[in-house]
């Protein structure tokens, strides 16, 4: 496979670029100054360091090495869900960690055993790379769903208890909230689903057609990842929900805001 | 049906960002028995503890101390979705669910497997006063005014013991008020429900109460028939509060 190699000095120039953005923010008063100083040197510093973790992961190519680097990215996916929310949820890391976990696995599984048919199955170059964009945006559903979970509950909290004062379980009574918190999270894969090779074309499918895959080896990669990237966003934020949605309610069948301050 | 509370309070913890948690009193060691088919008015001025008092005759909180019987039986015992469905409760806002007339009212019998067909729609309908209106029609498009009798048919078609209203008129300007305290008359006497009303306005205790209950700062300061309370009451607080200078 062809393609151009960077060498250090071609990414000073690419740094010369962000000075833009740095000297708009200033200019314009938009106070994301310090925001972009240090999201900069941690784009370098972050990729450079699973650069060479990659290339480690590669190179023993010990299965066990690469279990542990899965099990590390999903719980630090699930430490920034929890860390994304305004309202403190007992429990949520366990919730949202495992959450993406099982759509990560579903989605995951499919694709390497059942579709690449990889072998050995934990081949580092396939696993980790499908992993990271399945878990990401796990993680990005998960921890949106929370928080319109809980902003849906308060601005339906009349409408909840109706329910309640009705008979209905928590469930059914939170049921449209979770409909809307679900849809929500949701709706940035849709959308992409939507728009994809249209507006967009994905970074995966970049990468392999400037790496020199040809560009129709590179779309079927692309499909088959939107679809399993759908699937594990789905089942993650569903997950996610179900098993949020309790912590509003105690045993008595009560909606509970007071207890997280709202 | 009748409730009996022995020695009940409640406080809750406020959450405040600046000061952190603080716990307040809300209802301070309350015992009283209602009456069984009467309508019984908790009367009192803002933030007294009205709704919270009712709120937890249907569980939708639960005291901090104390306990509630009904008909001899701690309802901290009874499942709170069969408790709902026996003593029916109407907010201070309609709250109603998306979706038609007919489905706001089919909603409690669906939730117990059961189909409510139109013409028990239409007759809950008449007897909330709105028998001309489309049972399929968006209640978005409806009046507030017409949004809480559709809640009061609501909460029937659950067949309830007992209604609890939490300040029912309060987002109603005084016409619709005045109608609406007709139809919680018509539904007593024609369906014979005991009922527990909760308002700070003393017209419409004096013209629906058979026994009232003033509370004053979560505590009880008189619980009396209504005519007694009005014309004779026992303590000076239910005075003052009567001749409005509490």
């Amino acid at each position: 496979m062809d393609y151009i190699s960077l060498r250090w000095n071609d990414l000073l120039v690419s740094l010369l670029l962000m000075a833009i953005p740095l000297a708009m923010s200033f200019q314009a008063r938009l106070g994301i100054a310090r925001d972009i100083l240090i999201g900069t040197v941690r784009t370098f510093v972050q990729l450079t360091a699973i650069g060479y973790i990659l290339t480690y992961l590669f190179h023993v190519q010990k299965w066990y090495w690469v279990v542990l680097m899965l099990v590390a990215m999903i719980v630090i996916a699930g430490y920034n869900g929890v860390k994304r929310q305004s309202t403190h949820v007992p429990g949520l890391f366990m919730i949202i960690t495992g959450s993406i976990m099982l759509g990560a696995l579903v989605a995951i599984g499919t694709l390497i055993v059942g579709i690449l048919h990889v072998k050995p199955w934990w081949e580092p170059q396939y696993l980790i790379p499908i992993s990271g964009m399945m878990i990401a945006n796990a993680m990005n559903a998960a921890a949106l769903a929370v928080d319109r979970l809980f902003s849906e509950a308060s601005n339906r909290r009349w409408q909840v208890e109706a329910a309640l004062a009705l008979g209905a379980s928590p469930l059914k009574a939170i049921q449209p909230s979770l409909r809307e918190a679900a849809r929500t999270a949701m709706m940035p894969t849709i959308n992409s689903l939507m728009i994809v090779g249209i507006v967009q074309l994905p970074g995966m499918m970049t990468g392999q057609i400037i790496g020199g895959v040809a560009p129709a080896q590179s779309v079927r990669y692309q499909i088959v990842i939107m679809y399993m990237l759908t699937a594990a966003v789905t089942i993650a934020c569903m997950a996610t929900l179900y098993l949020t949605y309790r912590s509003l309610f105690n045993r008595d069948m009560q909606l509970q805001l007071d207890e997280f301050g709202m | 049906m009748i409730f009996s509370l022995q020695h009940v309070s409640k406080w809750k913890t406020l959450h405040n960002s600046d000061k952190g948690k603080k716990q307040i009193s809300i209802l301070n060691d309350i015992s009283i028995d209602t009456c069984g088919h009467s309508i019984h008015v908790i009367l009192g001025p803002s933030g007294s503890g009205k709704t919270t008092l009712l709120r937890l005759l249907n569980k939708l909180e639960s005291p901090s101390a104390g306990s509630i019987f009904l008909d001899g039986i701690d309802i901290a015992t009874i499942p709170a979705g069969t408790l709902r469905q026996r003593v029916g409760m109407v907010l201070q806002v309609p709250a109603l669910f998306d979706g038609t007339v007919a489905e706001n009212i089919g909603y409690g019998p669906a939730l117990r497997k059961l189909k409510i067909n139109d013409e028990s729609i239409r007759t809950l309908l008449t007897q909330v006063g709105l028998a001309d209106i489309d049972i399929h029609r968006d209640v978005k498009q409806l009046s507030i005014g017409q949004q809480q009798r559709i809640s009061f048919a609501r909460a029937l078609a659950n067949r309830p013991e007992m209604l609890l209203l939490d300040e029912p008129t309060s987002a109603l300007d005084p016409g619709t008020s005045s109608r609406l305290l007709e139809l919680v008359e018509s539904i007593h006497q024609e369906l014979g429900i005991g009922i527990i009303m909760v308002t700070h306005m003393l017209q419409h205790a004096k013209r629906l109460a058979t026994s009232v209950c003033l509370l004053i700062a979560g505590k009880i300061v008189e619980h009396n028939q209504a005519e007694k309370f009005f014309e004779h009451p026992d303590t000076e607080a239910a005075r003052q509060f009567i001749n409005g200078d509490a």
